[in-house]
């Protein structure tokens, strides 16, 4: 699933900023310097993200022709969790202790079982295959719309850190508000007609007459009076 | 201000009391939330989309414009509604006929807006099928119309074509949608009429039972 094959699961930004005369070089070379880079087991880092090819997850070594296509530019974010699972560090921190326990004759301390803990946790990183979770993203460099083939909050959240270290350049959720506002474009009137439109109170608390409002009279008459009060007030 | 009793940690409500704060209305918050960057326009549009596609524009044909040429919309099987606020439920409604369906409209009735909903689009004899998001009119489920490119390039190409004019229509008809939303039609024909479209849907089911 993703640009390539597959149903597709999309949230859409708006590439905030301009892209330098340059680009091709800047970004090869800042594509690179934001590489995935595999989270290795030896160390105690449990995630690592960064960008490797929309074709191939393993091709890390990424160059302007690789990337950039009529047009657009396409990468994958690639994140890498390397996690012991942790009912069976668990299992192995007992079983263990209850061998060296026996061997000892004494129990261990509190201090002691969490350096075994840890111990057997840096055992297992290394026979622990990591969990890969692989991303598309396809940037429209001309219409300056970037689009992301997940909704997952991690993913995204990733997606706006890396993308502005990397190109310096930022991004905005492309929802109704950035539709409704290149709708009005410079027409004065739609941008006026716009600001000062606020939610319709049938879509808001139901209409009335038509049949009864599930909501009490007192919640139903304070969301109203919030509405008018506030539409008064433009205060929203 | 509360009294404070020695050897009793106060509550959260005594000390908010105690601060001179007043409680938050949580539905002013939830409105104050709605009308943030126009969230409200999203889920109004979906709710007018499923009265649209019902009853005007001939069951959903919009004329395109800029560039986008004419499509017709329907709904699809799945429709999310929710009422304001966090804490309200939600009501999912799943069936071939999602948009006559008249649970789905006692909910609009009773204060629910479309918070998700499938739509297919049709133009000439290619589908797109995507379920749409009210808040950040994200696109989930995507199935797109068969490619007719051979080579792997092109067919990405066609892909990347086929995503973009489905944005395109989408971005149609909530332009539609703005112009009678920010215009008095709105509040004099639109509301009123969907007022009566409800109204015929609420009938029709008491009279069912």
């Amino acid at each position: 699933m993703g640009a390539l094959s597959g149903n597709i699961t999309l949230r859409r930004y708006v590439v905030q900023g301009t892209v330098p005369i340059d680009w091709k070089e800047s970004f090869e070379k800042s594509v690179r310097a934001h590489v995935f880079v595999p989270v290795s087991p030896e160390s105690n880092e449990e995630k690592s993200v960064g960008f490797c090819s929309l074709f191939d997850e393993n091709d890390l070594d990424l160059s302007v022709g690789k990337f950039y296509f009529e047009g657009h530019i396409l990468l994958s974010l690639r994140q890498d969790t390397l996690k012991p699972p942790a009912a069976h560090l668990k299992r192995l921190l007992r079983d263990r202790q209850k061998q060296i326990e026996a061997e000892r004759g004494q129990e261990l301390s509190a201090a002691a079982l969490r350096d075994l803990k840890a111990i057997l946790a840096g055992e297992l990183r290394k026979t622990t295959p990591p969990k890969t979770r692989k991303v598309d993203l396809v940037w429209n460099m001309e219409g300056g719309r970037l689009a992301f083939y997940s909704h997952a909050k991690s993913m995204n959240e990733a997606l706006l850190a890396l993308f502005s270290q990397t190109f310096n350049l930022g991004l905005d959720v492309e929802g109704p508000a950035v539709w409704a506002k290149e709708w009005a474009g410079d027409d004065g009137k739609r941008v006026s007609k716009l600001k000062a439109a606020r939610p319709t109170k049938e879509l808001l608390c139901g209409f009335e007459g038509v049949r009864p409002i599930p909501l009490s009279q007192q919640e139903g008459a304070s969301l109203s009076s919030v509405l008018r009060g506030e539409s008064a007030e433009g205060a929203v | 201000m509360a009294a404070f009793q020695k050897g009793r940690e106060q509550s959260l409500a005594e000390q908010v009391a105690a601060s001179g704060e007043t409680a938050v209305d949580p539905a002013r918050v939830a409105l104050r939330e709605d009308v943030t960057d126009g969230r409200f326009l999203g889920r109004e549009f979906l709710t007018w989309l499923l009265y649209v596609c019902d009853e005007e524009n001939e069951g959903g044909e919009f004329a395109g414009g800029d560039g986008v040429a004419g499509f017709r919309m329907r709904v699809g099987e799945r429709a999310v509604l929710r009422a304001l606020g966090e804490a309200t439920g939600e009501i999912t409604a799943r069936g071939p006929a999602t948009g006559h369906s008249s649970d789905v409209r006692y909910a609009i009735a009773g204060g629910l807006t479309i918070r998700e909903l499938d739509v297919l689009l049709e133009r000439d004899d290619r589908l797109w099928m995507a379920t749409v998001s009210a808040e950040h009119f994200d696109l989930k489920r995507v199935k797109l119309p068969d490619l007719l490119s051979e080579e792997d390039s092109e067919k990405l190409s066609e892909r990347l074509a086929l995503q973009g004019e489905l944005v395109a229509m989408l971005k149609s008809a909530f332009a539609v949608f703005l112009h009678d939303r920010t215009s008095s039609r709105w509040s004099k024909q639109t509301i009123p009429a969907m007022r009566e479209w409800l109204r015929r849907s609420v009938q029709e089911l008491s009279d069912a039972a």
